[in-house]
């Protein structure tokens, strides 16, 4: 089965909102004795004000909205509606390749210092999009080290570790 | 205070040395971005979020305000020069500005919505001026129910409106607000959603979530678009308009000035609404409506000064309320926090300087967009050439180095990872991120608030439907729901998102 856009919706809402009720009731409606001196009745509206109440409201809104979502494709796909895949082909690749790069950058920012690791972002990013050269990417690296370098390390003077070696 | 102190005061504030230059900092990155296709304000505010931290909250804050109403500035430009919008807001200004530029009145063009532009900033400053004090007064009497109603109305009326449906809107705040609840509760100081990360205890990292959302996941699907082609820099015209032209502008001018300063302090309508009604209304008074879509002048003059209407009083529910109307005015409500600065009716009191610094510096910012955006046209033309791959490149090593610099923890780098990837998914099931903000900063806003009115009603649900405020609210938000599912709106909408 093909994951377009609206069953994906459905699927985020009903996942989150499952998770969010699930932890929500672990936190509970509360005891009378959180509630305090008793003066509060234990009413519906009781339960609303305890810490367990807004996050199991929220996923249970979640789950309503990913089951309607789930209704109108269902509606949909009986009429013969077609859909294309939410996640086209050729957008495969950059996501991988942008998050890859951020998770590089968090990896040696404390262990090699910036430079390494802005280098590492550079080299791994600029392979997201085919338009660039490679011979581009060198100068590409060099300006945004010399950038970032200049507004974040000079220019805002916050005390980065350039190059360091820490394993 | 009476006004002319309090606008003494602000003037005092806004034209200082160093907050004029970051007024001036904020709207040329304002408009280079509105120019910039690809990069909106909602990208530059988060990634700038975290510099600000050095900053004084009122240079922070004017700098921010400036990227805002700045951009609504350049995306006209690059609408009438190439027919590109660089945001959402100035698509409409493409139909009538670019037909201009075809005939050779490019300058004529640029020159009216510049100073219409001017004319309408300059209205929704001084309606913020006048607003405030009597605003803020009847928003003191707010009670937590008060509250907990209007950020209902706000968070029901926007996801409403925005494109993809009210089910994937109302999903899509719902989740916001879940994130939002993460943290240690407010009442009991317990934590939930931890998940055992002592980074969470403090909740999700605000910029953090932005960056995520905004920056990272608009690059994945930017690099999956093909380009538009380079452009070649045309002629221009003379710059002036023409008596013929000016005749037929001001009353557009006013009328778009009055919408926009309308539809700007309406919860959910945003910039894009205001451009489009204003186009539209302009059409339907017109005498002669086959003119439209040939370069009517009027057509480029009523929506620009609408957008820069409504991007004023945008800031008006911001500001005297606490409570944001559109996912940028979000953003800005998380700038304020970030310094400590809780924006509703006290702030004018508690804060006089920045309240009243902003507001001058808004109309400053607006001056300075005219001077500076007449003779640098060929400038910012010049900046669309930039290719999409090296600015992408450093967008991303901007948002990695910047969001570091919040508090030096590779666990917010691996955070930022999580929500790019949240942000695509979202994107992808076509559900429009910028909501997910307004859910995440009005979810704890509104939970505080219904705890608390709850607490005081002893758990009784009916408070919210007795007093007669809350009462209003609560109805509004109701009615917007059921009217989102006529026609007339949902076409509205439609030809908003094209």
């Amino acid at each position: 089965m093909k994951i377009h856009s609206d069953l994906l919706a459905a699927l985020i809402f009903l996942g989150f909102g499952t998770v969010a009720v699930a932890i929500g009731s672990g936190y509970g409606f509360g005891s009378p004795a959180a509630l305090g001196s008793g003066a509060m009745p234990m009413l519906v509206g009781a339960g609303l004000c305890a810490m367990g109440a807004m996050p199991m409201l929220v996923g249970a809104g979640l789950c309503a909205m990913g089951a309607v979502q789930l209704l109108q494709t269902a509606a949909a796909r009986r009429a013969g509606q077609q859909f294309v895949s939410a996640f086209p082909r050729r957008e495969l690749g950059p996501l991988l390749l942008i998050l890859a790069a951020v998770l590089a950058f968090g990896l040696l920012i404390d262990r090699l210092g910036l430079l390494p690791a802005l280098a590492a972002l550079v080299g791994i990013s600029w392979f997201a999009d085919s338009s660039g050269r490679e011979r581009e990417m060198l100068a590409v690296m060099v300006c945004v080290g010399a950038l970032l370098v200049a507004i974040f390390y000079f220019g805002l003077g916050i005390p980065f570790r350039l190059v360091s070696w820490r394993f | 205070m009476d006004l002319f102190s309090s606008l003494a005061l602000g003037l005092q504030v806004a034209l200082t040395p160093t907050n004029l230059l970051y007024c001036l900092m904020g709207v040329t990155l304002g408009t280079a971005i509105g120019v910039l296709p690809g990069v909106g304000p909602i990208i530059t505010i988060s990634l700038l979020l975290p510099l600000t931290f050095g900053l004084t909250p009122e240079a922070s804050i004017i700098m921010l305000a400036g990227i805002f109403y700045g951009a609504a500035y350049g995306g006209s430009t690059t609408s009438i020069l190439v027919n590109l919008p660089g945001e959402a807001a100035s698509a409409v200004t493409c139909i009538d500005g670019y037909q201009m530029a075809r005939q050779g009145r490019a300058g004529s063009a640029l020159a009216v919505a510049a100073l219409g532009s001017f004319f309408a900033g300059t209205v929704g400053t001084l309606i913020i001026a006048l607003a405030g004090p009597p605003l803020a007064s009847i928003a003191m009497r707010f009670g937590a129910a008060e509250y907990a109603a209007l950020v209902f109305v706000a968070l029901l009326s926007t996801a409403a409106m925005t494109r993809g449906g009210v089910v994937k809107g109302i999903g899509v705040a719902l989740l916001g607000m879940a994130f939002g609840t993460a943290g240690s509760d407010v009442s009991t100081g317990m934590f939930r959603f931890t998940f055992g990360i002592p980074e969470l205890r403090d909740g999700v990292e605000f910029a953090v979530l932005a960056v995520g959302l905004f920056a990272v996941a608009e690059i994945i699907g930017n690099i999956g678009e093909p380009q538009g082609d380079a452009v070649s820099s045309r002629n221009i015209g003379r710059l002036w308009p023409s008596r013929e032209d000016f005749r037929r502008s001001w009353p557009a001018v006013l009328r778009g000035t009055g919408l926009g300063s309308l539809l700007g302090v309406l919860p959910g309508a945003g910039l894009a609404m205001s451009s489009f009604t204003a186009y539209m209304m302009e059409k339907s008074v017109s005498k002669d409506p086959s003119r439209f879509g040939q370069g009517a002048v009027e057509g480029v003059a009523a929506p620009e000064s609408a957008n820069n209407a409504a991007s004023q009083t945008a800031f008006i529910p911001t500001l005297l309320l606490g409570v944001p109307g559109s996912p940028t005015m979000a953003l800005m409500l998380g700038a304020f926090m970030i310094h400590g600065v809780q924006p509703g009716p006290r702030m004018m009191g508690d804060h006089p300087q920045l309240f009243w610094g902003l507001i001058i510096s808004m109309w400053v910012g607006n001056l300075l967009l005219v001077v500076l955006n007449l003779p640098l046209i060929g400038l910012w033309v010049r900046l669309l050439r930039v290719p999409y791959h090296w600015l992408y490149v450093f967008v991303l090593a901007f948002a990695c180095v910047g969001v570091f610099t919040l508090s030096s923890s590779q666990f917010d780098i691996y955070s930022l990872v999580f929500f790019g990837a949240l942000g695509y998914l979202l994107k992808a099931a076509g559900c429009n991120p910028a909501l997910f903000i307004l859910g995440f900063i009005l979810g704890p806003m509104f939970e505080e608030n219904f705890r608390r009115a709850m607490t005081l009603s002893r758990g009784d649900p009916m408070v919210f439907l007795e007093r007669p405020i809350s009462l209003t609210l609560v109805l509004i938000g109701v009615a917007v729901l059921l009217a989102t599912t006529t026609s007339f709106v949902r076409r509205g909408r439609a030809e908003a998102t094209d």
